[in-house]
């Protein structure tokens, strides 16, 4: 899979249409482990329009950072989309050549790392990190792509006589500034955050959330958050799909997740969360573990755990239904809205 | 009650610590199988079958330094008297205990009392009777004291099962183990596969390097003395790997206390302990071990001592980094709280924690153990008296095979110790990958998530974490 | 921290280890069953006078404590006494045999750093492709493989068999060759030596600079790497590569400092003049103040290594610098 020996692809490309900037359409990712495969995403649709920040939630495990990485076709090497379509801009990356896609990694399509700490290279400068991908995707010379780093910084709110530190020198929430100013770096079209303030602490956790927002009003960004806290993803987001060991279980507006939950599984995720703002009650804890996916059930995945249980529920799989117009739920419990 | 993966535990290792008892103790001094046509004397005792078989199974006293009995029984008796007096937990271990060491002593006496140890002990006939009451003693010491901490025997061991699933998997693993089953195979049998009488040097059976031929003990050729090399490669096998083993149970014993330590205790004394080990590591062990073997002797048990005390440092580095992780694990917090002493808190709390790490590096430094007994022995400061993979590469080095070539001497040895280090080193890897981080990951996200669930600090996913695949997938990222 | 306190601190760190070794080896060579006195003197016929002349040569009638102090004071002097089997003080004898083994040590380090970290990042790059399973698996047997028996086998090949290498020596004896002629020479002589030091580390360098590399790629940076469009030599070349080098330089130094082992094999079996073959004879002939001698000599080496390993350390990885 040597990246440079694929010849570029034709100048020429066919634009596809499809709906937004980005439509992800039943998307399935798998991983093999010696044991068979593990179905990590199966069956996941989502749309982003331009300048529109959609959440993906659900517990650790349910697949959503593996959905994000496959965007960018990120996945390790025991990965595989197996089926699906991710259509982006016009073109369809899951048909992509490795080649293909390192033109659009970080120059269309950025991500934000989790804990920047470790997403950052320790032995190299921060800024040097930041200009790296100016220089390989507009060609400037080293001296520029700093000067580029240097009005990131000073962007993020970093000093910019900084960008010649190291990691370990700047703080958490610096670094994790520093992290976000390198997604922005060549000016992408969307931005993926994968958990991008679970490591901080509460207090930078405001700021950067703060700066995420400034910063998507200011340049008009695309960009989709991943997190399994539900109260960053009601501040943040437009939209909101809730995932479920692998599966989408319901998506809508973030008025429809959070006024309107419909799925048992969104309406005991947000009973389980502590609500600062309403009288303080015993937080529920949801019963039971996620399935193993190495050999889903055959029925709703949910149904082991669910309370609302009715016949049907372990041996069909529900598809999506849309109660009301943008809101979709999976569920048997639902019919489709006539 | 007892846990049963505790209990496996106990059945494979008694017969295993059995055999290693049987492989050190086995009576070299009595010739087995005589095959006339072939020893030139004919002058030998015909040993029947039978015999042979039990002096196979019998272990002499003689082959244990005196000091080694009077130790076990003052251990035996020391640990069964004060649990008794400390009326603790696991009564019945504490007299199982005392009555291993009448055990002890009566086998003593049996092989000629006190005079018979001072002289090196006579072959006792009832040895094996001994040895056999001695072990499921131990066995059984273990199984009471599992039933009355049946707590601390959890923790103390892993779940067998698991762990052989996860080892079978690992294809290198599994070679190592069958090359080293190989090994301790021929090691055991040797006296069934070649006779020992063949090591004396008046056995003679062909003219000095002779090529291999037909004939079973001509099937590696003659030495430079027209010995089988066949039948000397076969009883190597015990010593190197015999040696290999006690050497590391010493290196183990010292790495594993002296690195407790230096990572348990803070402050002074950690950097005393730190100081030595340092000072252990940047001692070049080959010139120190030809000054130690040259000055102090040649002979089995120094050669383990010297063995042992020159590669503990690796171990004591590892074990204290370990030590200094488990050090910050909450339960320590609880255990120094509630005022338990350091040596209970390091004995109880720490050894258990360390001891998957333990395990997986003591496999690692037996290769590197036989692989220093070689090398001692190609210089000349093994035990002349036994045949070890080394000694027949250093005869064969002096006396000039390299030269002729003779192959067939070379080989055989150094191909055997190439293949009995790997085998080790692929055991120890694949134990290390095994037992290190898939199971600690596992474990640690097992304890969070249970500690997430009470808490209500992140309550929102409280189910999650129950160890899928995929939880360990992304962790592995 | 800044430059000179760490380097400092480095350095007194291993001043504290050069005494402590030093003092080890005082205690060490009079635990040493029997008499020092006796030990320091040739076998065999030891008459009372040439003993006591002895005893007060190394000032072992004077108490415990003023022996340490003198034995300092000897120590620093570069005074080991006379070493019995070549009636010469041991110093002369050391220093003459230290070159060849510079020489042989030298060649066969950078040999082996080279082959062995290369070998080793493209088989941690694509780890369990063939390249890997089978450099990694020989590597795992050079690894294994006592040095000694290896170099008997290249005798057994090289000399004995084809005639292409001479078995042993650093030179033709009775030859006197001059310039290029020498230097050719040499060569031929060095060469079996070298490689039979080198192919035991090589195999190390493999393993230590495969698992390093192979952890690295496990990282969050590496990712962030590839999500940046980097190609995948970019990835490895500039950010998995300089990470991975830590510790394997650590390693590599600490090696440097432990050749005596790998030296007194390979010397031994090559008939090489040098520290190795010397420490082997003089064992031989229970030379003890010569082993007394090589034994600190080799002991500073490795505290010397360490030494460098540390200050390299400290221009590879920034994180130390704070």
């Amino acid at each position: 899979m040597s990246a440079t020996a694929t010849p570029a692809p034709a100048k020429t490309e066919e634009r596809i249409e499809h709906k937004g900037l980005l439509e992800v359409r039943g998307l399935c990712t798998y991983f093999k482990l010696s044991q068979g495969w593990v179905h990590a995403v199966e069956d996941v649709s989502f749309t982003i329009e331009k300048g529109e920040s959609l959440g993906l939630a659900g517990e650790s495990g349910c697949g959503k950072t593996t959905a994000a990485l496959s965007i960018l076709k990120l996945l390790p090497e025991n990965g595989r989309i197996v089926s699906g379509d991710i259509l982006f801009d016009g073109r369809n990356l899951t048909k992509r050549t490795e080649y293909g896609m390192s033109k659009i990694r970080w120059k269309e399509i950025s991500m934000i790392f989790q804990g920047a700490m470790n997403a950052l290279n320790p032995v190299q400068e921060t800024g040097k990190q930041v200009a790296e991908p100016i220089m390989l995707h507009e060609g400037l010379s080293e001296a520029k792509a700093l000067d580029r780093a240097r009005e990131l910084f000073e962007l993020v709110g970093i000093n910019p006589k900084r960008v010649m530190d190291y990691p370990h020198q700047l703080s958490g929430g610096m670094r994790q500034r520093a992290m976000i100013a390198m997604s922005l770096a060549c000016n992408p079209k969307l931005v993926i955050g994968d958990e991008p303030t679970t490591a901080l602490d509460v207090m930078v956790q405001a700021q950067i959330l703060d700066l995420i927002a400034r910063l998507r009003r200011e340049l008009d960004l695309s960009f989709i958050l991943i997190s399994h806290d539900l109260s960053v993803m009601a501040e943040t987001c437009d939209k909101g799909v809730i995932m479920y060991a692998g599966r989408v279980v319901e998506s809508g507006t973030t008025e429809h997740l959070f006024r309107d939950a419909r799925h048992p599984y969104t309406r005991q995720l947000i009973r389980a969360f502590p609500n600062i703002h309403e009288r303080r009650e015993m937080v529920s804890s949801i019963k039971g573990d996620p399935p193993n996916l190495l050999e889903p059930p055959p029925g709703c995945r949910f149904a082991p755990r669910c309370d609302e249980r009715i016949a049907g529920c372990d041996e069909v799989d529900p598809a999506a239904v849309e109660v009301t117009p943008g809101h979709f739920v999976s569920c048997h419990l639902f019919k489709e809205a006539t | 009650m007892m846990p049963r993966r505790f209990r496996n535990w106990i059945l494979v290792w008694t017969p295993v610590a059995w055999v290693l008892l049987a492989l050190c103790t086995y009576p070299k001094d009595r010739p087995v199988i005589i095959d006339p046509q072939i020893y030139p004397k004919g002058e030998a005792p015909t040993v029947s079958l039978m015999r042979s078989i039990g002096g196979f199974f019998a272990p002499s006293i003689g082959n244990y330094p005196a000091w080694i009995m009077i130790a076990l029984a003052l251990c035996a008796f020391a640990f069964g008297v004060t649990g008794l007096v400390r009326r603790s937990k696991a009564r019945t271990m504490n007299l199982l205990l005392l009555a291993m060491g009448v055990v002890f002593v009566l086998w003593g006496l049996d092989a000629g009392g006190w005079s018979g140890w001072q002289a090196g002990g006579r072959h006792g006939e009832r040895g094996w009777l001994f040895q056999t009451l001695a072990l499921v003693l131990a066995a059984l010491c273990i199984y009471f004291w599992a039933r009355a901490n049946p707590e601390r025997a959890e923790l103390t061991t892993w779940n067998t099962h698991q762990v052989w699933k996860l080892y079978r998997a690992n294809w290198q693993g599994m070679v190592g183990l069958c090359i080293m089953v190989f090994f301790a195979l021929l090691a055991l049998l040797a006296p069934f596969l070649a006779d020992h009488m063949m090591l004396d040097p008046n056995a003679q059976i062909g003219v000095p390097y002779a090529p291999p031929d037909r004939d079973y003990y001509m099937w590696l050729g003659c030495t430079e003395i027209g010995q089988s090399v066949l039948a000397e490669s076969i009883w190597s096998a015990r010593i190197s790997l015999v040696v290999g083993l006690l050497a590391t149970a010493i290196s183990t014993v010292l790495g594993a206390g002296i690195g407790i330590a230096a990572g348990y205790y803070g402050g002074w004394q950690s950097e005393v302990w730190m100081r030595i080990t340092d000072v252990f590591l940047v001692l070049p062990w080959l010139p120190l071990a030809m000054v130690l073997a040259a000055a102090w002797g040649q002979n089995f048990w120094m050669i383990i001592i010297i063995i042992g005390i020159t590669s503990w440092p690796g171990t004591a580095r590892v074990v204290r980094s370990d030590t200094l992780r488990v050090r910050e694990l909450q339960f320590m917090e609880r255990a120094r709280a509630i005022g338990s002493s350091n040596v209970h808190i390091m004995t109880k709390h720490v050894l258990p924690n360390v001891f998957p790490l333990i395990f997986a590096n003591t496999i690692l430094v037996v290769a590197i153990a036989i692989l220093s007994e070689t090398t001692l022995s190609f210089l000349g400061l093994g035990d002349p008296l036994n045949f070890s993979w080394g000694t027949m590469l250093n005869y064969a080095w002096e006396n000039g095979a390299a030269g002729l070539p003779a192959w067939w001497y070379l080989l055989p040895p150094g191909i055997a110790i190439v293949l009995v280090v790997v085998a080790f080193t692929f055991i120890g890897t694949a134990f290390d990958e095994v037992l290190d981080p898939k199971l600690r990951k596992r474990e640690e996200s097992d304890e969070r998530a249970k500690t997430r669930g009470a808490a209500t600090g992140e309550p929102a996913l409280a189910g999650a974490g129950g160890g899928t695949a995929l939880d360990d997938k992304e962790g592995e990222r | 921290m800044d430059r000179r306190r760490y380097f400092a601190r480095k350095i007194a760190n291993a001043l504290l280890t050069v005494v402590l070794v030093a003092s080890f080896n005082f205690i060490l060579f009079r635990i040493l069953p029997g008499d020092p006195a006796r030990l320091l003197l040739p076998k065999g016929k030891q008459p009372p006078e040439a003993v006591e002349k002895q005893r007060k040569a190394f000032n072992l009638d004077k108490p415990l404590w003023q022996q340490f102090i003198y034995y300092w004071g000897d120590t620093l002097g570069g005074e080991f006494g006379m070493s019995f089997s070549e009636k010469r003080p041991v110093s002369e004898v050391v220093v003459e045999r230290i070159w060849p083994t510079v020489v042989l040590v030298g060649v066969g380090t950078i040999f082996a750093t080279i082959i062995g970290m290369i070998s080793g990042v493209f088989a941690g790059w694509r780890r369990n492709g063939t390249f890997d399973v089978v450099t990694t698996n020989l590597g795992m047997v050079f690894y294994s493989m006592p040095t000694f028996w290896f170099g008997l086998l290249m005798i057994m090949l090289f000399s004995t068999e084809l005639r292409w290498f001479p078995t042993g020596r650093m030179e033709e004896p009775g030859a006197d060759l001059q310039g290029w002629a020498q230097l050719m020479s040499l060569a031929k002589h060095l060469f079996l030596p070298a490689f039979t030091f080198a192919i035991a580390y090589v195999g190390e360098y493999h393993l230590i600079m495969r698992s390093s590399i192979t952890g690295v790629m496990n990282e969050d940076f590496t990712l962030t790497a590839r999500a940046k469009g980097l190609s995948d030599t970019q990835v490895l070349w500039k950010h998995v590569v300089p990470n991975a080098m830590l510790p394997t330089v650590t390693i590599v130094m600490m090696n440097i400092g432990f050749v005596m082992s790998g030296a007194i094999l390979s010397e031994t079996v090559f008939n090489w003049p040098g520290l190795g073959l010397l420490s082997y004879e003089a064992m031989q002939k229970r030379d003890y103040p010569v082993m007394q001698a090589v034994f600190l000599l080799a002991s500073v080496a490795v505290i010397l290594a360490n030494l460098i390993a540390d200050i390299m350390y400290y221009y590879l990885d920034p994180r130390v610098k704070s």
